[in-house]
């Protein structure tokens, strides 16, 4: 089972590709504002 | 559908969110060709990324359905299904682990959460005022 994240807990990091195969850092995201971050179950 | 419902009324909520001072980011599982595609014709101004695999799901927390959560999520998933399909939203060809439950974040500029919000199942929408009233009041 994962642990759930918690308010206050670290945002983790990690790498995932823009609709231009650019690679995004979540952790170059932050600093650049506050981020509304949602998971969508899939593309589909 | 319940994925299409979502980034569909997460689009029609971006002019709120990005007055409450937040950027959108939404992540996908599949290719790039998916999101271009997916993303592009339901959520235009939001930034979409994705990622094949399931990983980064797994890190922030989020967990597979399980046999458990088809009876007792059966009833509340159907009427979330009937109510995407209502406003339009078909199920399309899926990419990825079908399987994963979504859920939404708020993390602020230092990288911490403020707001975790994890969907009970796929259709467990949360309400986006709602998740931007909690942002603001621990922002202060």
């Amino acid at each position: 089972m994962t642990k759930r994240l918690q308010p206050g807990d670290r945002a983790p990091d990690g790498t995932a590709l823009d609709t231009d195969g650019r690679p995004v850092r979540l952790e170059e995201c932050w600093p650049q504002g506050p981020t509304f971050l949602t998971f969508l179950r899939h593309f589909g | 559908m319940h994925c299409r419902e979502w980034l569909a009324l997460v689009e029609s909520h971006h002019e709120e969110i990005k007055a409450a001072g937040l950027g959108v980011l939404a992540i996908g599982q599949g290719k790039v060709r998916h999101a271009v595609r997916y993303c592009g014709r339901l959520a235009p101004n939001i930034a979409c990324i994705c990622n094949e695999g399931d990983e980064l799901y797994l890190e922030y927390g989020l967990r597979e359905a399980g046999w458990g959560d088809l009876i007792t999520k059966a009833v509340p998933n159907l009427k979330a299904g009937l109510r995407a399909a209502a406003r339009g939203h078909t199920q399309g060809a899926t990419t990825g682990n079908i399987q994963m439950i979504p859920g939404t974040f708020i993390v602020d500029r230092e990288g911490v959460i403020q707001v975790a919000h994890y969907n009970d199942y796929a259709g467990d929408h949360p309400n986006i005022p709602d998740l931007l009233d909690r942002y603001r009041e621990k922002a202060g």
